[in-house]
């Protein structure tokens, strides 16, 4: 089981990309934490074919 | 003094580089600053007036040049971090802060040194964005439920693949690096590491861990269903494991969580007892069954806080950590039993924290109360409707069937408000059973309204000739921004009994319970 | 315990209100290279930018304007975003644009746009530029003075090249070897081009057909067979920006501040109203308006002055 990198993050500066509810990154922000906050929205107006196929354009 | 400086592939606004142009010339000691993208006539340019070199003659036409000649060596580098100043501001144009990618790609040009995505978008497409994050090497936490459990398994594969973490789903608290990340207290930072299946258990355990004094080195959440379901074999609990045994800055490692299936109990214990640190476990619910080498069980997650924060100082653990002597828990208890009335002879618990629930239901079956709940699913211990209370009942308000379409009642007390009402309207309620969590996520005045409703539903009691006893834990750190010593306040001058960690409430309510009882006997 | 308080956002529909000509053939697939407050630019395999606007002003053939999608302050594009283009769909991993049957915008100059245009008004549009045009590219073609500007420099030096060299000789020293040059992310050299474009079109709708057969038999000031052949080529010596508006422009299609511009010099009825389209203008871009009135204005004084 390779830890390294969970080791790695522990000793670094947190970075974080939030996706979801933006009192998150807020929050984050309120404890000088760096955080962009993205405009998330279902992909491909939520259709489920479309889905599928840009899933196979990502693997 | 020649300096040039080449940006590939830079879309720039005309005006921006027009404004980056007249900075560099106007400075003292700048003979000459082009800032022109690199196509061919421009370089050619720049070689007439001696200020090609190296790099820029492979320049392309969309890639940006920045060429200055200066009087000395100094006035070239600093016009040059002039230059990259005033570019960086308006890379990508806009201008506007708050700027917000729409894709993880985009998100990660502007921000390649990310290190951790939290994802709290819908269920059904958490998963396809988690898979995206541990592709690009970042460690993942999502906040969100609903997240199919093949989902869960394959990602938490994945993860292991590649070290890194996968917090969730369903992981509602964490604390990395000494920073609270969701639904999580300020807490102060020390050596006592935790990997915990339960958010609001995590909270609670964290909070008694300050408030002994103690501080948290990591908090790592592995999402409820980790321990609980066969196929995902508590992979992450495992890896916590693992980090934080060779995290330097740990000293003792807590875990925490519903118990699990036997065999994941023995994997679990098994890497505990590797770790070469002492080791706190607690299975909700369960009584601890003696130690195992370095590894201690703990009755109760306050039990817990105590034995990690002694363990942490070199000390042993000493049992009976309550903060009232019994001579004062007599005196408490006779004045809260004794105004009753004689109809008045049930338990209402209502928490919004479902760990916290647990814990109150647990410890109450233990003592021999028959608990109906929603917290099991077990028929004759659940209750028949969630929505009303029977005999002595506890109930996790943050349960699905609440807060379909409505604010979790840690975000919204307006919830358990209704419900309290309710609760006092039924003459046979004696006592009422709360938890209030504080922190980030949670509501920035939870006990104004809850005072307000505990307040009402006392005197609606006493107009009927009786007593409501009202006790409550504060689930916080007096670092949060809610204000816990103010918030405490609230709930006294409602009367309430306000304890100050869940365990202790549950127990004193059981101490009241039983003297109630008692009168009947 | 997340679900009920996850946010559930609709996803708007986006509906084009106008569609460049050149953007219907467009099939492929593309990449989102720079996002500005009003306009996104996607970079086509054709090396051509494809632009999405906010404000119908800022059309050109290649661009598609789209309102909404600059409404909301969360749904951006970011560089590095892709986009498919199918002839009337355009497609990114957010959006669909439907382009079929959405009003159409041609950027050619009409007969309409042209007329009340006069010599006259050139001179008046020449000293409105030389007053509110901006530094820094090649308003310093219009002077006689020598600048400091080692961009106008150069482009005197390729100007005087194509007026010497006779006829069979255009090739190095033609046109073309102002494409790319200057500063901006359009090189001042492509904007001035575009200018000269635009007052060649600007011409060829004034002349009736007998001035027209006149005209031809003078030698033009600039050789256009051979130059349009070497400015072909040229093309991709410069950047995509630049690249973009010459590919329009070498088919008589102009950006829409462009033929307002002429539209609002012909209709003119006196100074004030010329000095009013040319600072609209030149507050295009940095140099970008100046460059390309500068450009227009060269080719107008070459030829009408001639009539």
């Amino acid at each position: 089981m390779d830890v390294k990198k969970i080791n790695e993050l522990f000793s670094k500066e947190l970075k974080v990309i939030n996706m979801g509810l933006d009192s998150f990154a807020d929050n984050l922000r309120k404890e000088e934490v760096e955080v962009l906050h993205m405009g998330w929205k279902p992909p491909a107006g939520g259709s489920k074919r479309l889905i599928a196929l840009l899933e196979k354009l990502d693997r | 003094m020649k300096k040039i400086l080449v940006r590939e592939n830079a879309y720039y606004d005309s005006v921006i580089l027009m404004l980056a142009t007249k900075a560099l010339k106007q400075r003292s000691g700048i003979k000459e600053a082009v800032v022109a993208m690199g196509t061919e006539v421009n370089l050619g340019l720049l070689r007439e007036i001696g200020l090609l070199s190296g790099e820029v003659e492979s320049a392309k036409p969309n890639d940006l040049v920045i060429a200055i000649e200066a009087e000395t060596e100094e006035a070239a580098e600093e016009a040059c971090r002039i230059a990259e100043e005033i570019l960086k501001k308006k890379d990508h144009g806009g201008g506007e802060e708050g700027y917000c990618p729409v894709s993880l790609d985009g998100a990660l040009k502007m921000f390649p040194e990310a290190n951790l995505v939290v994802i709290s978008v819908p269920g059904p497409y958490a998963g396809r964005e988690a898979r995206r994050a541990l592709n690009k090497g970042l460690h993942v936490m999502i906040f969100s439920d609903h997240v199919p459990v093949e989902e869960e398994v394959e990602l938490k594969e994945m993860a292991l693949e590649r070290g890194l973490l996968l917090m969730g789903p369903d992981c509602g608290t964490a604390i990395l690096n000494g920073k609270p990340l969701c639904f999580a207290n300020v807490v102060r930072r020390g050596h006592i590491g935790l990997v915990a299946a339960s958010g609001s258990g995590l909270q609670e355990v964290c909070c008694c861990i300050d408030r002994m004094g103690g501080g948290i080195s990591q908090a790592i959440g592995t999402g409820g269903r980790d321990l609980q379901e066969r196929r995902v074999r508590g992979r992450m609990m495992l890896m916590g494991i693992e980090a934080l045994s060779q995290d330097p800055e740990t000293q003792v490692i807590v875990v925490l969580s519903k118990p699990p299936s036997e065999e994941v109990v023995a994997t679990v214990l098994s890497k505990l007892k590797d770790a070469g640190k002492p080791c706190v476990v607690h299975f909700l619910g369960r009584k601890p069954s003696g130690t195992r080498g370095s590894v201690r069980f703990s009755g109760n997650m306050e039990e817990a806080a105590a034995m990690a924060v002694a363990f942490s100082k070199g000390e042993e653990y000493r049992e009976g950590c309550g903060t009232l002597s019994e001579a004062e828990i007599a005196r408490r208890v006779e004045a809260e039993v004794n105004p009753m009335a004689s109809e008045q002879k049930y338990l209402r618990g209502l928490f919004a924290g479902g760990t916290l629930a647990t814990e109150a239901v647990a410890l109450f079956e233990q003592e021999g109360f028959k608990i109906l709940s929603n917290v099991r699913k077990e028929p004759g211990i659940a209750l028949q409707s969630p929505h009303r209370s029977e005999r002595h009942a506890i109930v996790d308000m943050g349960d699905d069937v609440f807060t379909l379409g409505r604010p979790h009642p840690m975000i919204d007390p307006s919830l358990r408000e209704e419900r309290i009402a309710k609760e006092a309207a039924d003459p046979e309620t004696a006592l009422l059973l709360l938890d209030v969590v504080l922190g980030y996520g949670a509501h920035e005045d939870p006990c104004g309204p809850l005072g307000e409703s505990i307040g009402k539903a006392k005197a609606q009691v006493a107009g009927r000739g009786g007593y409501l006893s009202v006790i409550a834990s504060i689930t916080g750190t007096e670092k949060d921004f809610q204000n816990m010593a103010e918030q405490k306040k609230k709930l006294e001058a409602a009367g309430c009994l306000v304890m100050p960690s869940n365990y202790q409430a549950a127990l004193t309510a059981l101490h009241v319970m039983r003297k109630v009882t008692a009168r009947w006997m | 315990m997340g679900q009920a308080i996850l946010d559930k956002r609709a996803r708007e529909p986006l509906l084009p209100t106008l569609v460049g000509a050149g953007v219907p053939s467009l099939t492929g697939w593309g990449e989102v290279v720079s996002v500005f407050s009003r306009a996104v630019n996607a970079r086509h395999s054709k090396g051509l930018l494809v632009s999405f606007v906010e404000d119908p002003h800022a059309m050109t053939c290649l661009s598609v304007c789209v309102p909404d999608l600059f409404r909301s302050q969360k749904n951006r594009l970011v560089p590095g975003d892709r986009v498919r283009f199918d002839e009337h769909r355009i497609a990114t991993e957010d959006f669909v644009l439907d382009l079929l049957m959405r009003p159409i915008w041609q950027g050619a100059l009409s007969p309409k746009d042209v007329e009340g245009f006069g010599a006259s008004k050139v001179s008046l549009l020449k000293e409105a530029l030389l007053l509110k045009g901006k530094d820094g590219g090649f308003l310093g073609l219009l002077r006689r003075d020598e600048t400091d500007n080692p961009f106008v420099s150069k482009a005197r030096e390729v100007l005087r090249g194509v007026q010497k060299a006779p006829l069979e000789n255009a090739g190095l020293n033609s046109l073309s070897g102002l494409v790319g040059l200057g500063p901006g992310s359009t090189p001042s050299g492509d904007d001035f081009i575009t200018g000269v474009l635009l007052g060649e079109e600007t011409i060829n709708l004034l002349l009736s057909t007998e001035a027209k057969a006149v005209a031809e038999n003078m030698e033009p000031m600039i050789p256009w067979s051979a130059e349009e052949e070497n400015l072909r080529v040229a093309m991709d010596r410069t950047s995509d920006a630049g690249k973009t508006l010459l590919w329009q422009a070498l088919q008589d299609r102009f950006p829409n501040y462009l033929i307002e511009t002429v539209r609002s010099v012909s209709q003119a009825k006196g100074k004030l109203e010329i000095d009013d389209a040319v600072e609209r203008a030149v507050s295009r871009g940095a140099t970008s308006g100046t460059d390309a009135l500068v450009g227009f204005v060269f080719s107008l004084e070459g030829r009408l002055l001639r009539l």
